[in-house]
């Protein structure tokens, strides 16, 4: 099996800091029964996961396209946020959980599909030159945009995913829109202790959410890294 | 002014498709809506019709055609309770052709019409028991009073009546039974005195008679319970004048996308004030107080994450995009959900400091996000743009700075209305938030659909007020920069 390359580079330091960030979260967490826990963070991850997986799925291809052909797609990418954007998402979900669809994956779905939108927003309206621009006459530098850098796209879409699925399931349950039972993660768990008014009790969701964020975030750097270093030579040959 | 006619018209073909695709996520196929009359409701339009198109819109004309057969088939209590229901209006349609119908069909569709008959105030027990059959005698009764059945003619007497009422004259617009309908409500006053309420109750008397429902003025109403009844009328018309007209020519045409569940929700939406909620209220002058809750929480929003944006123009390129414990906290802030703020702020508030500190509170919440996109945002262009562009001490460029609010702005704005929904639940505002959240309980999609409506226009006017704003859709200033 291939191993990526941010993977082999990754340090003791930082696999120290992930365990002990991990460890935090379970004893912090450990006011509760080991399998509850256990199914809660499965939930939030697997929602995660599939909404980091839609986002990029979406905006990853975007990213990649010339600047013009970005320019070119931006008023599309408009009227998908005008789309998603119109209904507010505590709405939405409840309306479509009322047809019978799942609340977990709908979660899910909404909140990658938004944080696609955003990514291929931000990497829509956000131009740069590629270094060939220098060598070429002005008359064809047009064609020769770059297309955007992938960590740029990934933090852009995916940074803020376990922030907003926590968010929105909380929301959904502390509004308590949603008719029927369902099953969350760490949100729904937020929420219900929220409309208890055990305010100590959001503690521990609160320092998970905050830790599974830096978790990504400490990903993405570790991903940032690995590229830059990749191309570094690269880099260096093409301003040389 | 051509440009602004252009983007005007643009505008509202985009808020027009966002309200369909609303419509088509929030109208249910709810069970409680299928009731076994649906024609009797002043609220919902009637289930059986299609979404969006109705390529062959259900007039009179139709119901009348798709009875008539039924009834030829054999008899048919259905049908015939629902001939007795079009009434009258039905008559210049049926009774021309029934001579060309088979004895026993005439003989039923007679029976049936019968009762139609004795509703309009004619007996037509002494002709019968002279040995005249019902069909001959209902042919006979039509050459006799065809020509009242002129809408000009129906218009006059029914101006005639609503003037001043006397038996005589309501007894001649009773004969033409529903037929009378469409001018009945034409002729329906706006109610502000109680001269418009006698007015009123003649005619609201009529309709009642014709069609069975008892929507009725009392005598003694006040000027607000009769417009009231007078608004409930005029709305049962709008759901269901199909069923008692024939739609020719344009009306035809048009009724493919009138004739429809959108259709209905618009023309309620126009004509009244966004339709009305499970109480019967009309909806849009809920949604525009509570509008006046939720817009301010909006904006303080917006104006705390645009703070933080401003604020980050005095910090140099190299230290956003340097990681640290700046990040650390910028990213564990930013993480936290608007409920745990909420939740904590608004068990510190008083009522006489809930509105304030929900404004702050929503503010602080959104720009703790809008905070932590930023610095991803400028420190990974600082970290991976060329030296040239983002220089390691120079200060980020106001002109970045309004690109990434006009950037980040719209896509925010389902994460802002949550945050500001979260917040009035919390400090108990009565915002749009609680209102939906009501109406979703109760089900009522009008005030739902209310709120998608105020939600996309906001979200719609957001980006024509910041599309001029140096986006690079249209300018690429720092993409020339480097042709020199």
């Amino acid at each position: 099996m291939k191993v990526p390359t941010f993977l082999k580079r990754t340090t003791f330091a930082w696999w120290t800091k992930a365990a002990l960030a991990a460890g935090a979260v379970f004893y912090l967490l450990f006011s509760m029964a080991p399998t509850q826990l256990l199914g809660l963070t499965v939930i939030t991850l697997a929602e995660s996961l599939t909404a980091f997986a839609l986002a990029a799925t979406i905006s990853l291809p975007i990213a990649r396209l010339s600047s013009s052909a970005r320019r070119w797609l931006d008023p599309t990418i408009s009227r998908g946020i005008e789309f998603a954007g119109a209904l507010p998402t505590v709405l939405l979900v409840p309306a479509l959980a009322a047809r019978g669809w799942p609340v977990a994956p709908l979660v899910a779905i909404t909140v990658g599909m938004l944080g696609a939108l955003r990514g291929a927003r931000i990497v829509s309206r956000q131009l740069r030159p590629s270094a060939k621009v220098q060598s070429l006459p002005p008359q064809q530098r047009r064609w020769y945009t770059a297309p955007q850098p992938l960590p740029v796209t990934w933090r852009a879409a995916v940074s803020s995913v376990p922030a907003h699925v926590v968010g929105l399931e909380a929301a959904l349950t502390w509004l308590d829109v949603v008719e029927r039972p369902w099953t969350g993660g760490w949100g729904q768990e937020l929420g219900r202790r929220a409309a208890q008014g055990t305010l100590v009790g959001l503690l521990p969701c609160v320092v998970a959410t905050m830790l599974l964020a830096k978790l990504v975030d400490l990903l993405l750097d570790q991903f940032e890294l690995g590229v830059r270093q990749a191309e570094l030579p690269a880099n260096h040959a093409t301003r040389g | 002014m051509r440009l602004l006619f252009r983007r005007l018209a643009w505008l509202v073909a985009r808020l027009l498709f966002l309200c369909m695709v609303s419509f088509a996520i929030l109208r249910l196929p709810d069970g409680s809506l299928h009731s076994t009359e649906p024609w009797r409701s002043a609220s919902q339009p009637d289930p059986s019709l299609p979404r969006f198109v109705n390529p062959s819109p259900r007039d009179l004309r139709a119901r009348c055609a798709t009875l008539v057969d039924r009834l030829k088939s054999g008899p048919d209590p259905g049908a015939s309770r629902e001939l007795v229901r079009l009434g009258a209006a039905s008559f210049p349609l049926v009774l021309p052709e029934m001579s060309s119908l088979p004895p026993p069909a005439q003989e039923r569709l007679a029976r049936a019409l019968l009762d139609v008959v004795q509703r309009m105030g004619l007996d037509p027990g002494p002709r019968l028991e002279d040995g005249e059959t019902a069909p001959r005698y209902l042919q006979r009764t039509w050459k006799e009073r065809a020509v009242d059945f002129d809408p000009r003619v129906v218009r006059r007497w029914v101006e005639r009546l609503a003037d001043q009422s006397l038996l005589a004259r309501r007894s001649e617009v009773a004969q033409l039974d529903t037929f009378a309908l469409n001018e009945i409500i034409a002729a329906l006053p706006e109610v502000r005195t109680s001269s418009d309420a006698r007015r009123a109750q003649r005619l609201v008397e009529l309709a009642s008679h014709c069609t069975g429902l008892d929507w009725m003025i009392e005598p003694s109403a006040s000027v607000p319970q009769a417009r009231d009844v007078v608004e409930r009328w005029k709305r049962w018309w709008l759901l269901h004048r199909a069923d008692y007209t024939v739609l020719d020519g344009p009306a035809r045409l048009s009724a493919i996308l009138t004739e429809t569940q959108f259709g209905k929700w618009m023309a309620m939406a126009l004509a009244h004030q966004m339709g009305v909620d499970g109480r019967g209220r009309a909806v849009a002058p809920q949604i525009g107080a509570a509008a006046l809750v939720t817009l301010p929480l909006v904006m303080a929003a917006f104006l705390g994450s645009w703070l933080v944006l401003f604020v980050l123009a005095g910090v140099r390129n190299q230290r956003m995009a340097t990681p640290g414990i700046r990040r650390w906290v910028v990213t564990a802030l930013g993480a936290v959900p608007p409920v745990a703020y909420a939740a904590w702020a608004s068990s510190a508030c008083t009522p006489s400091t809930r509105a304030v500190l929900g404004a702050i509170t929503a503010g602080v919440v959104v720009a703790f996000g809008a905070l932590a996109t930023a610095m991803r945002t400028f420190g990974n262009f600082a970290r991976h743009s060329t030296d040239s562009e983002f220089p390691p001490r120079a200060r980020v460029k106001w002109r970045d700075l309004l690109r990434t609010i006009a950037t980040l702005t719209d896509s925010d704005w389902p994460w802002v209305l949550t945050t500001a929904f979260v917040v009035e639940r919390a400090f108990l505002l009565p915002g749009i938030g609680m209102l939906s959240v009501n109406a979703m309980k109760s089900g009522d999609w009008y005030s739902l659909m209310a709120v998608a409506l105020v939600s996309a226009l906001f979200l719609l006017l957001l980006e024509l007020i910041l599309s001029p704003w140096p986006s690079s859709r249209h300018t690429t200033p720092r993409f020339e920069g480097a042709y020199q």
